[in-house]
């Protein structure tokens, strides 16, 4: 059972890897990637894209080492190690980077990454139990029971990879969503503060007496269908009061109204 | 420093919907002509140098109405608050909001003593790009440039702009995986924060 198991992995790692590796090298968007990922601040902006392709190239050469009988999977652990050590060192000298492994999708560094790498370092060393031949699995009955195992390794990979994220992931939150309504409680029959004020500064009266004020919104208060609003002003050099009428619950910036009150004494310095 | 009076609330009121009996042309506030307008300089700011009029930091200490702010520039200032002084924390609010810990951004006038008195005062306002990771009761996670942020709604504060639409309280549009921009206030110390408005695209 477990050299059985064994024998599949290669295809696996195999798979994946000539993925991983075929981006890196053929990818359109892999000069983007290489220049999001942690290899930046390893080699240099300059080097950076060579050395993405070296990747990619020793990818696929693992690949072929694995794959071709009989199966060879010492490379894969080298590679599963490299690659642990790549991304520690990522989290460690350039935290803001993208791992770039198999997308240029940014997908900060975290433990998704780990848990994908240290999958392909077991899956490699189970690899070494097995007798060397990836056809082996299918035969005596059992092409039906491999198949399955390919499949659940392959979702598993690609549960771990936040590039695959926008097919099942965020379609499951949006339907959670739409289930529950979980921002419900925000809807309220108040007008927002913020609408006042968009009404207000597309206004005739603010851009009138708007070079006069000094403040942002002071406070605010509502009087029937009318919002006011105060602001801190000068007038003629005196501080002043800039209070805005806004009706409420329409979008209407021409009915908007203002009067500045003189600070000292509360008297009308202007109204329009 | 604590809202106005119901009296003066009610001159206020008073001014702004009935003074309008004769409208004043905008050459009351002085010329339109832009050579004019912008022939004395207005800020006594130097070009390159920092603007002595904004001040921002973290809130040391609140002695009456004086902050005692520390820059992230490692800088102290001292700043003002007075009656005339617009205070935003999450919504327009009132001095005895600020606490310390707070951050802050300040404009004003510099006093010669180096006290900045406050014409506004900003207190722990964040501006996000961000994209929506999830949403659950009254809460979204959010992804700032591979952070997560936790940002708070608050029924009958929070607002949403669609399309630059006029702000309404309806957050039924917002979608996981969509990117928004959040205005908000931070909670110091934390990667939360409470949302003031979110600006969409639907």
């Amino acid at each position: 059972m477990m050299s059985w198991l064994a024998d599949l992995q290669p295809l696996v790692i195999g798979a994946w890897l000539t993925w991983s590796g075929g981006f890196k090298l053929f990818g359109r968007t892999a000069p983007l990637a290489a220049a999001s990922s942690a290899l930046r601040t390893m080699v240099g902006q300059r080097w950076a894209l060579p050395a993405f392709r070296a990747v990619g190239f020793a990818e696929l050469a693992v690949a072929a080492a694995v794959l071709l009988p009989p199966a060879w999977p010492i490379p894969a652990i080298g590679l599963s190690l490299a690659f642990i050590g790549y991304l520690s060192y990522a989290r460690v000298a350039a935290p803001e980077s993208s791992c770039g492994c198999t997308s240029a999708r940014p997908s900060p560094i975290g433990l998704r990454h780990f848990a994908n790498a240290g999958f392909l370092l077991s899956m490699s060393v189970l690899a070494l139990l097995g007798i060397g031949s990836w056809a082996s699995p299918f035969g005596g009955g059992q092409a039906a029971r491999a198949v399955a195992v390919l499949a659940a390794e392959a979702a598993l990979i690609m549960s771990l990879s936040a590039q695959f994220d926008r097919y099942w992931l965020i379609p499951l939150r949006r339907l959670k969503v739409r289930l529950t309504h979980p921002l419900a409680a925000a809807t309220t029959d108040a007008v927002p503060l913020h609408a006042t004020v968009q009404t207000l500064e597309r206004s005739p009266a603010f851009r009138t007496v708007g070079q006069s004020l000094r403040s942002d919104v002071v406070e605010s208060w509502d009087e029937g269908e009318w919002r006011l609003v105060r602001y801190t002003a000068r007038y003629q050099d005196r501080p002043a009061s800039a209070v805005f009428a806004v009706p409420r619950h329409e979008d209407a910036p021409d009915r908007v109204k203002v009067a500045l009150l003189d600070d000292a004494d509360d008297s009308v310095l202007l109204a329009l | 420093m604590s809202g106005t009076s119901i009296d003066r609330r009610q001159l206020f009121t008073a001014a702004a919907l009935t003074g309008a009996a004769s409208v004043v042309g905008a050459t009351a506030l002085g010329s339109l002509d832009p050579d004019e307008a912008f022939a004395a300089p207005k800020w006594d700011v130097q070009p390159g140098a920092p603007d002595p009029n904004f001040v921002e930091g973290l809130v040391n200490t609140i002695t009456g109405t004086r902050l005692f702010v520390k820059g992230s520039d490692g800088v102290f200032n001292r700043i003002q608050v007075t009656e005339a002084t617009s205070i935003w924390k999450l919504t327009p609010t009132t001095f005895d909001k600020v606490e310390v810990g707070d951050g802050l951004y300040a404009r004003g006038v510099r006093l010669d003593d180096g006290l900045l008195a406050a014409e506004s005062l900003w207190v722990n306002i964040v501006n996000l790009e961000v994209h929506v990771v999830s949403i659950s009761r009254n809460q979204m996670a959010l992804d700032h440039a591979g952070s997560r942020i936790i940002g708070h709604v608050i029924p009958g504060t929070t607002a949403t702009v669609y399309n630059g639409t006029p702000a309404i309280s309806d957050m039924s549009l917002l979608q996981v995986g969509k990117h928004v921009k959040v205005i908000g206030a931070w909670r110091p110390g934390t990667n939360e924060i409470d949302i003031a408005t979110v600006y969409a695209a639907v």
